[in-house]
């Protein structure tokens, strides 16, 4: 008979090893620094049997067709600023000196460098007076998630992308709170503001 | 809303959307039919109300809805028909990945239909715990405990098919 304390921390011992299989951040506390229980490992391998069975299966190749029929259909607005990213640069640059600066160019999503440079856009954020301004920011690191997994999309570079769409999740859920936490006139004020962008 | 944007989304949710629905259709061609629909809906969605809070957890969310609509109009709604003979032996067949994935449906199929639902969308879809939660309306914590017993559910699936010789023992897990 399994304790409900016992079964809990294998269930969290299970938790880690498909966050790994499934390539998510780690689990925050507790890392198994002992052995991982054998019944864990099991299910894990379950689980990437199970994944594989639609893994091999290839992307139709209808997809960008798709792609540019939806969005062609859709009559979209073209993008909203240009030469962003230069000025994010530079901003970084100023904040933190050379060596972030460095970090923000080299820093690919499948580089081992990209969560730094992430860390240090957040920061550049939170440390910006005003939502509005945080507002904008914002925007403009989605901006670049979103050059980011086109990039990674073009190079097939499955990793790279997974990581650009787990920034991107996060940044566009970090406007929203913000946008949510405003009164009603500043809501207004951010988003005559973001249309400028 | 923009064409960067919903571009963005595309790119980076298309390959689970269709997927996910690979999974509920058993059938390339029409994962690919739905999954166009999926991402229809989706633009239409972002286009009236922006972008929700989990992208990932929503997008899955209409997929599963239009999968449903679809086993709907089949009469077929968690049962799908599946091939009861194996597969003709040709090159293409017998192709490993496709053995294997015709051999997992069939113990997926026995699973009860919780089970089968927080697998798809845990391991197939590759949501997490949290999103899962959002979509069944559960706990992540309960939902850690519902997905180590599905895939304890699902290996014993396995290993009662292996016993019965429809899984050769090199493919036990």
């Amino acid at each position: 008979m399994v304790g409900s304390h016992d079964q809990s921390a294998r269930e969290a011992e299970l938790e880690r090893l498909l966050r790994d299989l499934l390539d998510e951040e780690p689990l925050g506390s507790g890392g198994t620094a002992g052995e991982v229980c054998p019944e864990a490992l099991e299910l894990r391998d379950m689980a990437r049997r199970l994944r594989a069975a639609t893994q091999w299966v290839p992307l139709p190749e209808g997809r960008q067709a798709l792609r540019r029929a939806l969005l062609a259909g859709a009559g979209m607005r073209g993008r909203r600023t240009r030469g962003w990213t230069l000025g994010a640069a530079a901003a970084l640059l100023v904040a933190f000196g050379l060596g972030a600066g460095w970090v923000h160019g080299a820093a690919t999503p499948s580089s081992p460098w990209y969560d730094l440079k992430l860390a240090v856009e957040d920061l550049q954020i939170a440390v910006l007076p005003t939502p509005v301004s945080k507002a904008e920011m914002l925007v403009r690191a989605t901006h670049q998630r979103i050059a980011e997994i086109q990039a990674m999309a073009t190079a097939d570079d499955a990793v790279g992308l997974r990581h650009a769409a787990r920034a991107l999740d996060k940044e566009t859920e970090w406007l929203r709170e913000i946008i949510a936490s405003l009164p009603v006139a500043e809501r207004e004020r951010v988003d005559h503001s973001l249309d400028k962008l | 809303m923009t064409a960067e944007l919903f571009a963005g989304i595309y790119d980076a949710h298309y390959p689970r959307v269709f997927r996910y629905l690979l999974a509920r259709t058993r059938s390339a061609q029409e994962a690919e039919e739905l999954t166009a629909e999926v991402f229809a809906l989706a633009l239409e969605g972002l286009k009236r109300r922006g972008a929700p809070l989990h992208i990932g957890s929503w997008l899955i969310g209409i997929a599963d809805h239009v999968a449903c609509r679809y086993w709907r109009l089949r009469a077929a709604e968690d049962h799908p028909p599946l091939p009861t003979e194996e597969p003709e032996e040709d090159p293409e067949e017998l192709a490993l990945g496709r053995l294997e994935s015709q051999r997992l449906w069939r113990c997926l199929d026995a699973l009860s239909a919780e089970h089968r639902q927080v697998l798809l969308l845990r391991i197939v879809a590759g949501l997490s715990a949290r999103e899962v939660g959002d979509i069944l309306g559960k706990t992540e914590q309960a939902v850690r405990s519902l997905q180590w017993r599905a895939l304890a559910a699902l290996r014993r699936q396995w290993m009662e098919a292996q016993a019965d010789g429809r899984v050769s023992r090199s493919e036990r897990p």
